[in-house]
């Protein structure tokens, strides 16, 4: 079996991995172009790939330039962990308070990160943590009127913090409430949790426990995702990671 | 098969079949029901025919499961069964992509001149064939999936992790910055894998 072969082989198996959880696989084998004489726009195609490569190059070795002056200021690792590679940076030491570190709130509708007691492993390996996301459908009264949970594994150590902005909702309207959404909710709230490997028992346990937690709360949050994201993390053990996103249904 | 049938839309003819068919065994429509969103979504995402394409390949998918399980080729002790839905759907979606491709050469041939050739239009396979190649398919799948979870022992953290990046697609470039050394010495340490994970197989009878 070839190098390649076996990659294909990996791949399916992940794929089939999320399939079975509800996800939606991405990566069959895709519809290749049939091959065939060279016409014009494939000849134009070609060159206008050939000036996107120059011009991407370009780009390339600006973005480098700049990223060596933000890496020598300082700005890019706030030290302990180094949210752009989901790892322990070299020194090795733990951040506290996730609003002065590399916790981010944001006002309504946007993405709120929020980290707790994070602490470096010194392993030589990113460390494996095992991700939770929790969509919550809320009615106009402000209650949950139906909750979805899965269990994420994030691409080779990618973690919460490299989502990009929206992708957390994107992920909750995979698995939407479907009978909710017919209803109307009010809005959407999704958390992704990421902790150390095995720091959750169960799924449904975890969605009802935060949940609870959240109703419980004295808090009102509205649509405040960092809101959200902070009265969350009070409820999680320690070394947890939590990211909120928010939305209005209408 | 009658020309007018020949005319007809695939999806009409696919959905006929799908009626004329027996209905699943019970135990078999709650997994229709929880599997067929993400089957639909999975074409979806891949056939440029919008979403009838998608739900007749979708459809298509659970017309073979369902023969190759009556036919007793599916084995709830060598896979999941939402793992053999998966090897099944790849089957099919190889099998479009194999039959577009025999449809553009049968234009292009016509275009030319010379004579056409009988497809297969329904794409379905004699029932054996096709579920022992998804049964086999989901039984390696179904033991990556376990080995990458660590559940069956057979690798180490280290290995598993390299296994998932692998999976994700990471390059060696990528999985040498991750790790934090050359781009050869994270190729030698995939090959390392590479060669336990090729005596897995072996001894699972797949070389």
């Amino acid at each position: 079996m070839t190098d390649v072969e076996l990659m294909q082989l990996l791949r399916m198996a992940r794929e089939a991995e999320e399939f079975g959880s509800g996800g939606v696989p991405m990566a069959l084998p895709t519809q290749r172009r049939p091959v065939g004489r060279a016409d014009p726009y494939r000849i134009f195609g070609w060159a206008s790939a050939g000036l996107a490569v120059a011009a991407a190059l370009t780009a390339a070795v600006i973005l480098l330039r700049t990223d060596a002056v933000r890496s020598d200021s300082g700005t890019m690792v706030a030290g302990g962990v180094d949210p752009s590679q989901n790892r322990p940076s070299d020194n090795g030491v733990v951040v506290r308070d996730p609003a002065t570190g590399f916790g981010r709130a944001s006002g309504a509708g946007l993405t709120a990160l929020v980290t707790a007691d994070v602490k470096s492993t010194g392993s030589a390996l990113p460390e494996l943590r095992d991700s939770i996301i929790v969509a919550m459908y809320k009615g106009s009264d402000g209650t949950t009127r139906c909750v979805r949970v899965k269990s994420h594994e994030w691409d080779c150590g990618r973690g919460i913090e490299d989502l990009s902005e929206g992708e957390l909702i994107g992920f909750a309207f995979e698995s939407a409430c479907d009978s909710v959404l017919e209803e109307g909710p009010e809005s959407l709230v999704v958390l992704a949790m990421s902790g150390p490997k095995g720091s959750w028992s169960k799924e449904t346990t975890t969605a009802e426990a935060i949940t609870a937690c959240l109703e419980s709360s004295p808090e009102v949050c509205g649509s405040e995702a960092s809101c959200y994201a902070d009265v969350a993390r009070h409820c999680l053990p320690a070394g947890v990671t939590v990211r909120a996103e928010t939305m209005e249904v209408r | 098969m009658a020309v007018g049938e020949q005319q007809q839309p695939e999806g009409t003819r696919l959905r006929r079949a799908t009626d004329a068919h027996e209905q699943p065994p019970p135990d078999l429509a709650d997994q229709h029901a929880r599997l067929t969103p993400g089957l639909k979504r999975m074409f979806g995402a891949r056939v440029t025919g919008g979403e009838d394409l998608a739900d007749d390949l979708a459809q298509r998918t659970w017309m073979n499961v369902w023969r190759a399980v009556s036919a007793g080729k599916f084995d709830p002790t060598r896979a999941a069964f939402s793992t053999f839905v998966y090897a099944v759907a790849t089957n099919v979606w190889r099998q479009y992509l194999r039959d577009s491709t025999r449809e553009k050469n049968r234009d292009l041939a016509a275009a030319a001149g010379e004579g056409l050739r009988a497809s297969n239009p329904t794409g379905l396979k004699p029932v054996a064939e096709a579920g022992d190649e998804a049964a086999a398919l989901a039984e390696v799948l179904d033991a990556l999936r376990k080995t990458m979870s660590g559940g069956d022992g057979a690798f180490s953290e280290d290995e598993r992790w390299v296994l998932r990046c692998v999976a994700d697609g990471a390059s060696d470039r990528e999985l040498a910055k991750r790790l934090g050394i050359s781009a050869s010495t994270a190729n030698d340490r995939k090959q390392g894998v590479f060669r336990k994970l090729r005596a897995f197989l072996g001894a699972m009878g797949q070389s």
